[in-house]
């Protein structure tokens, strides 16, 4: 067994670089008869005739290259088809425009829409995970109700792609049924649909409020959280209103939302934060009263660094110190009154403000 | 007379059946880890398919690491490590150096090349920690995410410790300040964090660089060593990481997370109280005791191995530091079993109190005993004329046969997963040496273990100086 393996093994590997190089080869052949369908005789697809008038005269040449490909190559059907998808996928990611949709036409031509849409019920996930990618390269509309009820999958990567797959389908149109529909999202999940959604810009922002209505505060913390990174101050009337009712963990992220956002229309609600019962609270509230830089709150900022918890102290001095000059004015009296963890914050983000630390000891009344 | 041989032989008879049980015990369970390493790969290959790691290091939304790197005397390697680290791939990192007390010049080194000057940066001491002298940052920008600790001499895990409070981020590393690694590995081991928040330790996959080139800090050319002791590492390292604690992993029964690469929630390490500075088997000790943290809390959480992100380090190339460091390593696991010794088959602790501490303790720290044993036991009855000469014979050949099916299962599971050996010679000599390993090297190794106890009993806590021959670099 162990002498079988060992040789299977030493011969695998000197078999892999030939069946790569054959691979290759094939697939550059499947390109070359590609390229001539995709690149000849660009055409207006503009209107919806144009479109038609286009259809029409893409069949042909579409069975001029199943001619072509056919008799191009002496190897089995299947390996031929293989490699037509392969090479077809490839290509999703270098053409654009006109030459893109004879693409998106192709893949429904040869059945390969068919083939991937029946694959997303597979027993196995990774094969309707992959479905469900290649749906979302194929661009074809047919696909969407399928994809839809993969968003319901058990496996986390199979709902990932088919909601990027169902996105890079339909646009910022179907963000927010996407969200709507979803019950639960990984931390994963909500890296990759942020980038997604994150391209659409300021069109993403009604999307995203639609979406705060979704009763699964995973959702609404992912809605609020793409609102603070898409820094459209749209956004803030809404997060003002729904910060009051937000369960806990969706209130942190408005907050830290709000922070982002930096509008001024944010300061009698993070003022009131400043002073919350819970300390995480309070911590974030500092960090957006810091990324609104406004003197506006530097007295209850100075107070939460006189007096408060060490957390907060560290969220409260970093805040002063980007609040101008009032806030730079507060952190020398504090490192000149304070007790002595005060006086080591106060320092710290004084120096880190630029303040050099012999100024600091040689002038102050301060230290 | 009659009755003392009577009693050798019923005494070398019951230990030889208890020997052939316990090696039908120990393969059995070996194939049962592989079998679900196998699995376990299989399935994080599959997940790989679907991760661009481009996403997770543009993304606000990752979470922030904090790397830790303590350093003792290491001026002539310290300004490549830092730059290493600070080159990763991962959007938000900051690399803090710990200055162990060295006595040459590491931290002068440090502060001339990162043009570093001493912060007034507060030290809160969340963890009781050696006294710090003194924080240093750089006044270059784009050094701004380096922070130089310079602290009274501790130890490995008091350095640890420090690095944790000086920490901000969510997320820790630690990793050997002479390690290497891989432009991506941040991001790969980081991946399981997003997959699952009940992930409260992610650990990474050790490589051996020796015969490696190295050019600016970035393995750039895998290959074996020309070196016997470091090939034969390369195997033990893959038995160890591919075929065991990909499997622990898999049952959430991993109990080391190795010193040189892991990642840890910094909230759960802090709430254990950090590193242990009392063992040599720090970084085990900790992830027993974030287990049991949990477990005892009724926390849902996980231990997780992740075995593509790869750290480079450099294996003893000599059989004294080779044996310092097995010595090490054997005295640490004994130690932690120890402390933690009431989770021995007590279901509360789950997979872990009746799955890996047995094993732990009764096949991987027991299991030099009993060999070392078997081989007395066999020199005697062999003199004695009591042991059948081909009995004997056809268990050796059957344990030799089982040694190297194990070694040579880890490196098929290697070469069909990540196959970090491009070339065909490397791969027909770690075969070759899957065998040849079993034939002195093995015994050695069981000496070393055995030796381990004897320095425990006597109170030994150095680790023993760990001489490197130093990466070929380009």
């Amino acid at each position: 067994m162990i002498a079988v393996g060992s040789v299977g093994l030493i011969v695998s590997k000197v078999r892999e670089s030939t069946v790569e190089s054959l691979r290759d080869s094939r697939d550059t052949n499947t390109r070359s008869a590609l390229n001539s369908f995709l690149f000849s005789e660009i055409l207006n697809v503009d209107s919806t005739e144009q479109r038609a008038l286009f259809l029409e005269r893409l069949i042909p040449k579409l069975i001029d290259l199943k001619i072509a490909l056919d008799l191009d190559d002496n190897s089995p059907r299947n390996v031929r088809r293989r490699s037509l998808k392969r090479v077809m996928l490839q290509l999703t990611s270098e053409v654009i425009g006109e030459t893109r949709v004879r693409l998106t036409t192709a893949f429904a031509y040869f059945g390969f829409v068919e083939e991937t849409i029946a694959l997303m019920k597979n027993n196995r996930w990774w094969i309707r995970a992959k479905s469900c990618k290649n749906a979302g390269l194929m661009l074809n509309e047919a696909a969407l109700p399928h994809l839809e009820q993969c968003l319901d999958d058990e496996n986390d990567d199979v709902r990932i792609e088919a909601a990027q797959a169902m996105i890079d389908i339909a646009g910022v149109e179907i963000v927010a049924p996407i969200l709507m529909r979803l019950k639960e999202m990984s931390l994963w999940m909500r890296v990759r649909l942020s980038k997604s959604i994150l391209v659409f810009g300021e069109h993403a922002v009604p999307p995203l409020i639609t979406a705060l209505r979704s009763e699964y505060p995973v959702i609404q913390g992912f809605c609020v959280e793409n609102l603070g990174i898409l820094g459209d101050v749209k956004a803030v009337p809404t997060l003002l209103e729904y910060i009051n009712y937000a369960v806990i963990d969706v209130k942190h992220k408005s907050l830290i939302a709000l922070g982002k956002l930096g509008d001024d229309r944010s300061i009698p609600i993070i003022k009131k934060f400043l002073s919350a019962e819970d300390e995480l609270l309070r911590v974030d509230a500092a960090k957006a009263a810091g990324n609104l830089s406004t003197p506006f709150l530097a007295y209850s900022l100075h107070w939460m660094l006189m007096k408060d918890t060490i957390s907060v102290k560290l969220a409260a001095a970093e805040a002063l110190s980007r609040t101008g000059e009032r806030g730079i004015q507060s952190l020398k009296y504090a490192a000149g009154i304070g007790d002595e963890q005060v006086r080591m914050v106060a320092i710290q983000f004084l120096h880190e403000a630029g303040v050099p630390a012999f100024e600091l000891r040689e002038d102050g009344g301060a230290v | 007379m009659g009755f003392l041989s009577d009693t050798l032989h019923f005494i070398l008879y019951s230990y030889a059946v208890f020997v052939i049980g316990f090696f039908v015990f120990v393969n059995i369970f070996y194939f049962s880890m592989y079998t679900i390493s196998f699995g376990a790969i299989l399935t994080y290959l599959r997940r790989h398919m679907f991760c661009d790691y481009r996403v997770i290091m543009q993304s606000e939304l990752t979470p922030a690491v904090s790397i830790l790197a303590p350093a003792y005397n290491e001026s002539a390697t310290c300004i490549e490590s830092v730059n290493s680290l600070l080159k990763l791939n991962y959007p938000t990192a900051e690399v803090i150096f710990i200055n162990d007390g060295s006595k040459d010049a590491t931290l002068e080194v440090v502060v001339k090349e990162f043009d570093l000057i001493r912060t007034e940066r507060v030290y809160i001491p969340v963890i009781n920690t050696k006294p710090v002298r003194g924080i240093y940052v750089s006044r270059k920008p784009e050094y701004k995410n380096l922070i130089v600790v310079d602290k009274q001499n501790g130890g490995k895990a008091d350095a640890l410790n420090v690095g944790i409070n000086v920490s901000r981020y969510e997320l820790l590393c630690a990793i050997d300040a002479d390690s290497i690694l891989e432009d991506d590995a941040l991001l790969k081991v980081a991946k399981p964090f997003l997959d699952d928040d009940r992930v409260i330790a992610v650990g990474g996959i050790v490589r051996i660089a020796n015969g490696c080139t190295i050019e600016r800090g970035r393995v750039t050319d895998v290959r074996l060593s020309k070196k016997l002791l470091p090939s034969f590492q390369v195997i033990e390292y893959y038995r160890a990481y591919l075929s065991g604690r990909m499997g622990w992993g898999a049952i959430n029964g991993l109990l080391i997370i190795s010193g040189a690469f892991g990642l840890f929630k910094r909230d759960i390490v802090l709430k254990v109280g950090g590193y242990k500075h009392d063992t040599v088997g720090e970084d085990m000790e900790l992830v027993v005791r974030m287990h049991r943290y949990c477990l005892e809390n009724d926390i849902p959480y996980s231990v997780e191995f992740v075995p593509d992100p790869v750290c480079w380090t450099e294996a003893p190339e000599s059989l004294a530091v080779l044996g310092r460091q097995r010595n090490r390593w054997h005295r640490g696991l004994l130690d932690t079993l120890l402390i933690h010794k009431t989770m021995l088959f007590n279901k509360r602790y789950k997979v872990l109190g009746l799955v890996s501490v047995p094993y732990f303790i009764f096949i991987e720290l027991l299991g030099p005993v009993i060999e070392a044993f078997g081989y007395a036991a066999v020199g005697i009855g062999l003199f004695l004329g009591i042991v059948n000469i081909e009995i004997f014979i056809l268990f050796f050949i059957v344990s030799v046969i089982y040694g190297v099916m194990f070694s040579v299962s880890s490196v098929i599971l290697e070469e069909i997963s990540f196959h970090r050996y491009p070339r065909t010679r490397d791969l027909v000599k770690l075969l070759f040496l899957g065998i040849v390993e079993n034939f002195g090297y093995r015994q050695i190794t069981v000496w070393w273990r055995i030796k381990a106890f004897w320095d425990y009993a006597r109170g030994v806590q150095s680790w023993g100086a760990m001489t490197r021959v130093g990466f070929k670099r380009h």
